[in-house]
């Protein structure tokens, strides 16, 4: 059975489960292992997942078997998942891992977070997405985003989009005053020299043409 | 079932523990049976503005660590009734109080008393950090400075990410903000932040402006808190903070400069 399909490093990998159930036949496995190996072509790494009873000397055998058995179609065990029958280190050379601990959360784009409660100095939020802010953000607190951040209360702090790369990111304050402002790593920090035009006011930053910070009023 | 209230701050020497006493005895003299506990292991001091440093026998690290019983370690106030103390230990390092320790001392004195104020250390870490997790509320001391201010700041980002009620997804630790050390001339002078200032920054409600005095030295001197200074500027504006606290409406006082004390200063005065 394939039971899910675990991405690892948004995309680069994946991993196989294949669930392994006491007095499972070693034809219905290379079944499997055919399927699998029709199904997708780059992922070689199948992970194995024993549920239910089973003893230690059969496991071994039983193992050998699927590991030739694997072999023959080209795939490799790449590792047994840790659960409630299986707790040692490592079987036949073959690593137990804990899968839950060494997979990343699914990478998800463009999901907006939306923060209510104030963001204190010393507090970094970060989203691989959007961020708005529908409070303040205090001096020395981070935001931290992929895509575009919007903050609805004063503005202070440090406010970072685009984080990897995306030029196309935007900042919108509704009061500007922060300590640092960066898109898509081109940055400039406000100390003192904030003209008087932008200070407190509707702001909006974006990138130019030549990629330099562009802070537009958007208010009158 | 006691209120719990932290005095904190982040800062250290920006006068919790001068508000933790005066505070503490303004609702005892209110008729609330009151208990202050010194979290400021390794300091101690909290008994020393309360004068009763001599009675110490037991501390809230006894009691934490099952050395002694909450009756044989809280002391009771020289002036009032209704007033209890629960020293810190000056010995014992900070690793000794526990949250599940503390916890349970906390929970003990809920059955007992009508508020438990928490004077809080300085600093973000451990001591800090129990001081303010079981507060329901919390009285953030702030001087009219930028470091004082943006340290608030963080405690308020604790409060409402780290305590038990927000761990546990209860309501919000109501957090009102105290401004000590209000030295309304150089504030004018614009040498210290402003109570607008400081306000637009932190975003509560504050509960009181303390003027700086040196009425306070004279006190803790004397092992005497603040509040119980009659007639002092100092006293008049803690028995507000009480009254605020309680839910009386009472405006801001000593908040203006005094423009005559300027004027003598700038011209030299006829001593
Ligand atoms: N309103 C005030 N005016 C003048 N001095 C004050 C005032 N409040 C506190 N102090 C002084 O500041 C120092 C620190 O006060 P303390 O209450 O111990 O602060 P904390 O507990 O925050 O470290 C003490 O010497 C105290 O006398
Ligand atoms: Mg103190």
């Amino acid at each position: 059975m394939i039971r899910n399909n675990l991405k690892l490093n948004h995309g680069t990998f994946d991993y196989y489960v294949l669930q392994i159930t006491p007095g499972i036949k070693l034809e219905d496995i290379d079944n499997k292992f055919l399927h699998f190996k029709a199904m997708c072509e780059e992922n070689k790494n199948i992970v194995l997942d024993f549920s239910g009873e089973f003893d230690f000397a059969n496991l071994s055998n039983l193992l050998l078997d699927i590991n030739d058995t694997a072999r023959v179609h080209g795939l490799i065990i790449h590792s047994i998942m840790e659960n409630k029958c299986i707790k040692v280190h490592g079987i036949l050379g073959i690593p137990v891992i804990n899968l839950p601990n060494t997979t990343k959360i699914p990478h998800i784009y463009n999901r907006t977070l939306i923060v209510d409660e104030p963001v204190r100095s010393g507090i970094k939020i970060e989203n691989d997405g959007d961020i708005v802010v529908t409070t303040f953000v205090s001096d020395n607190a981070e935001i931290i985003a992929s895509g575009n951040i919007h903050i609805y209360g004063e503005a202070r702090g440090r406010i970072i989009a685009g984080i990897s790369g995306n030029k196309q990111s935007r900042i919108f304050m509704q009061s500007f005053n922060p300590e640092l402002i960066s898109i898509s790593g081109i940055y400039k920090t406000l100390e003192n020299e904030l003209p008087q035009n932008i200070m407190h006011k509707t702001v909006m930053i974006s990138l130019d043409d030549k990629d330099r910070l562009l802070l537009t009023p958007l208010t009158k | 079932m006691a209120k719990i209230i932290v005095i904190t701050s982040g800062k250290g020497g920006v006068g919790k523990t001068t508000t933790s006493a005066s505070f503490a005895t303004g609702l005892a003299l209110r008729g609330h049976k009151t208990v202050v506990i010194d979290f400021d292991i390794g300091l101690r001091n909290l008994d020393l503005i309360l004068g009763c440093e001599r009675r110490v026998v037991y501390d809230f690290v006894n009691v934490v660590q099952g050395e002694a019983t909450l009756h044989q370690a809280l002391i009771k106030d020289k002036n009032c009734d209704n007033l209890f103390i629960l020293a810190a230990s000056q010995t014992k390092d900070k690793e000794a109080l526990t949250q599940e320790g503390v916890g349970l001392v906390i929970e003990d004195l809920s059955k007992d008393f009508d508020y438990i104020v928490c004077d809080s250390p300085a600093g973000i870490e451990r001591g800090a950090f129990l001081a303010l997790y079981f507060a329901d509320e919390a009285i953030v001391v702030t001087n009219p400075e930028v470091s004082s201010v943006r340290d608030s700041d963080r405690i308020l980002g604790l409060l409402a990410s780290k305590s038990k009620r927000a761990v546990e997804g209860q309501d919000k630790i109501n957090a009102r903000l105290l401004i000590t050390r209000y030295n309304p001339a150089r504030v004018e002078s614009g040498e210290m932040l402003s109570i607008t200032d400081i306000e637009d920054i932190l975003r509560i409600p504050v509960v009181g402006v303390i003027p700086e005095s040196t009425d306070v030295l004279q006190a803790s001197n004397t092992g005497t808190p603040a509040i119980s200074l009659k007639g002092t500027d100092v006293s008049e504006a803690y028995c507000d903070v009480v009254s605020r606290f309680l839910g009386e409406n009472k405006p801001l006082r000593f908040t203006q400069a005094d423009k005559k004390g300027i004027f003598k200063r700038i011209f030299g005065g006829a001593r």
